[in-house]
């Protein structure tokens, strides 16, 4: 398209006599563009703001919603000393109600197991016939099997490892399979 | 360029300035000014003396920032007092005790684990008049549950959801969550036994979609519950950041967002035309009931006619009826409908304020992370959803309170019948269709519970079903299936959507109630059945 041409197309501008204004005009020139198949300047600028207010707003909507997970959760350390392997009594589950497990002792096979439901976080009672959960009534088996209620799993298992100095400590963040026992002289 | 005649003949000062009065000997020197003082100053407030006719008042209504929420006339088909039964305005005045004695409890309460249940403490026995003030709040939260759910069943029966009005059943359904929000967050502060382990468990709820995830080995990629917990408590339990955040949620954010919100459902409710109506009360002139004729005769409304003749300033465009050619079923607001509103609010006040002299709102010991309440209850707005949580905590907590606000949401953008809006249960198919199908529904909830309480679910069968086939197929679920189910039928049988509609919001009032009901009576420690709480074992 030679610029001549261009400029024949152009319609004249017609005289302001009939209160056209300015915004008139840009409108009038904008539909010409439009019917060339073309944006018009207007537009393209127009668009160009919307889409720059759009991204502040979500990056600025982003960045607030982003403060309210904070990356430090605020938790006690989840590894704790239970006290020396010795003290457990063998055959027999013991509550430690303040860190939410039961340590088992068999002989020289530790365990341990979470006493917090895993339905809904309620904490489980200890009865002849297993854990159950005041919340929902679930009913865990002594080693943590899901035999009635609510409950989508079984108790978890935490890992135990030895310290130095000889106590028992207990991993409460890592879990381990239902049955994985440990070892420990004592 | 043309230009445009004067209007009037000038003389140089614009239209306005023109109109205003001059005002002369206003001013009277300093000492008169000052002994003029109270009525200067009173004048400048108030522009009006009391207003003494029909039209001042609608002058009055018309130019107050607060009255002006009202239109000037309000329609007596609005009035009547068996149609709204007035909720809407006593939900409103809820809000209004609320955030009134919210804010005076918040002058004494401290949102911290140390402090928090303390400070209650002192609000009930050290601070003058602090037991009453508690009460207060604590039964107008629970009286506003009841007052919305109502509000939300007579607009539902009335099929007042109905076009043009969808989007504000929309709202409303917007405002039942802020309620329940707010309750719920409200419940963590005063840092009980009660408060502690029902948020626990409705924290857990968050962390639910685990459930899935689990089930599909993936919670180790994308934990969306463990997100929401995090997010909800700001920690894996909860303690002084739940505290503080919950704090926050209760006194600022939802209390702003339920302003919004209202101010957004009264501004639509306004421009909608006032309440829905049936088109009769369009057409046929209705007698004043306010008003006395010479024979003792309540006359028509408007002029000897019958006919519309006010001016435009209580016109809403496009939804009134036609001036002079449809009848003036309307009364002025000020002070018909101030009046109406004003019983509505008082009525509720007092029961609020009976029940705070009569009950003492609950406080149990200092919360204990060691032990759990046994049973440990949710407040009882909660006790249907803990029921049904009680079988899966995903399908109970997430998944069905979504599907059932979801459906509620659907129901003016399925049902475009164009019946009569604003007449109980439409016609008397739908009053017959509501109550069978509320019977149908109450019966359905109460087998969902015996059901597992009697004879057990899939893993008393099973013992080592997957997860997920439970969350899939529980009592809960079932029951919200058989809901549907018959819904469709009536849809069938009726050929009405406006009748389905009706079942659907019966199946889920009864189902509420059933559900709530037996959380509330007859659940008992480990959340066992029991037919009276005198049953439950001593421990
Ligand atoms: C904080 C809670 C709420 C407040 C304060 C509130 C307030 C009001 C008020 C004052 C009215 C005027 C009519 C009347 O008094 O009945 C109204 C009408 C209405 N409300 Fe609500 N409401 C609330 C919750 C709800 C809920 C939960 C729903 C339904 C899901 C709902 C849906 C509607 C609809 C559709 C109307 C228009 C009815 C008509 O025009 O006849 N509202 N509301
Ligand atoms: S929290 Fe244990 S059964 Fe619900």
């Amino acid at each position: 398209m030679n610029p001549s041409d261009e400029k024949n197309h152009r319609p004249k501008p017609r005289p302001l006599v009939e209160r056209a204004d300015a915004h008139e005009i840009a409108r009038r020139q904008a539909e010409e563009e439009e019917r060339r198949g073309r944006m018009s300047r207007r537009d393209f600028v127009s668009q160009c703001g919307a889409c720059l207010a759009g991204v502040v707003v979500a990056a600025v909507g982003a960045s607030a919603a982003r403060v309210i997970k904070p990356d430090v959760l605020p938790e006690p350390s989840l590894s704790f000393k239970v006290g020396s392997p010795s003290e457990f009594t063998s055959g027999e589950a013991t509550l430690l109600p303040d860190n939410q497990v039961a340590i088992f002792r068999d002989g020289e096979e530790f365990w341990s197991l979470t006493q917090v439901c895993t339905h809904l976080g309620c904490i489980v009672a200890v009865g002849p016939d297993g854990f159950h959960c005041p919340c929902h009534g679930s009913h865990f088996s002594m080693d943590g099997r899901v035999l009635g209620g609510p409950a989508p799993r079984p108790l978890q298992w935490w890992k135990l490892s030895l310290s130095p100095d000889c106590q028992l400590v207990v991993h409460a963040d890592q879990e381990v399979p239902v049955g994985t026992k440990f070892k420990f002289e004592t | 360029m043309v230009v445009k005649p004067p209007l009037q003949e000038s003389d140089g000062k614009p239209d306005i300035e023109r109109e205003k009065p001059v005002e002369t000997g206003d001013d009277r020197g300093f000492v008169g000014n000052l002994v003029q003082l109270p009525r200067t100053f009173k004048e400048s407030v108030v522009r009006q003396s009391l207003p003494d006719s029909d039209r001042a008042r609608s002058q009055a209504v018309f130019s107050n920032l607060w009255l002006h929420a009202h239109a000037v006339r309000t329609h007596l088909y609005s009035l009547r007092p068996f149609y709204t039964m007035g909720l809407g305005v006593m939900a409103g005045v809820l809000v209004a005790i609320l955030t009134i004695t919210g804010l005076l409890l918040m002058i004494y309460y401290q949102p911290s684990t140390e402090n928090a249940y303390r400070s209650i403490k002192d609000i009930v026995y050290v601070v003058p008049g602090g037991m009453f003030l508690r009460n207060i709040h604590r039964w107008a939260a629970h009286a506003m549950v009841i007052v919305v759910i109502l509000h939300m069943a007579r607009v539902a029966y009335t099929g007042a959801y109905k076009k043009p009005r969808e989007f504000n059943w929309v709202i409303g359904l917007g405002l039942l969550v802020l309620t329940l929000a707010l309750s719920f967050t409200g419940y963590l502060l005063p840092w009980d036994q009660l408060a502690f382990w029902a948020i626990t468990v409705g924290a857990n709820i968050a962390a639910s979609p685990r459930e899935i995830t689990d089930a599909l080995g993936i919670t180790s990629q994308i934990d969306i519950g463990g997100l929401q917990k995090q997010i909800l408590l700001g920690a894996e339990h909860v303690g002084e950041p739940a505290l503080v955040r919950f704090y926050v949620l209760h006194c600022v954010i939802l209390p702003a967002a339920l302003f919004a919100l209202m101010g957004v459902h009264f501004w639509r409710s306004r421009k909608d035309g006032g309440l829905a109506r049936p088109s009769w009360a369009n057409r046929i002139p209705m007698r004043n009931p306010f008003a006395k004729d010479q024979e003792g005769q309540r006359p028509f409304l408007g002029d000897s006619t019958g006919v519309k003749t006010y001016g435009l300033m209580a016109l809403i465009r496009g939804r009134t009826p036609a001036v002079s050619r449809a009848p003036d079923n309307t009364v002025p607001s000020w002070p018909y409908a101030f009046l109406a509103e004003a019983a509505a609010g008082m009525v509720i006040t007092a029961v609020v304020f009976l029940l705070s002299l009569v009950f003492n709102a609950p406080l149990k010991e200092l919360a204990n992370p060691l032990i759990p309440e046994n049973p440990a209850k949710a407040p009882w707005y909660f006790l249907g959803l803990q029921e049904i949580v009680a079988y899966s905590a995903f399908a109970g907590g997430i998944l069905i309170p979504t599907i059932v606000l979801i459906g509620l949401g659907l129901i003016p953008y399925l049902d475009r019948e164009k019946d009569e809006q604003g007449i109980w249960f439409t016609n008397r198919l739908g009053g017959l269709i509501a109550a069978k199908s509320f019977v149908f529904a109450l019966v359905a909830a109460a087998a969902a519970v015996a059901i597992p309480v009697t004879v057990g679910w899939l893993r008393t069968w099973f013992p080592d079903i997957p997860q997920l086939v439970i969350t899939i197929i529980n009592p809960g679920t079932l029951l919200m299936l058989v809901y549907v189910a018959y819904c469709l039928l009536v849809l069938r049988r009726t050929k009405s959507t406006r009748m389905s509609a009706i079942a659907l919001f019966s199946c889920f009032l009864a189902g509420f109630i059933v559900l709530t009901v037996v959380g509330t009576i007859f659940r008992g420690p480990n959340w066992e059945f029991y037919w009276s709480s005198s049953n439950w074992p001593v421990h």
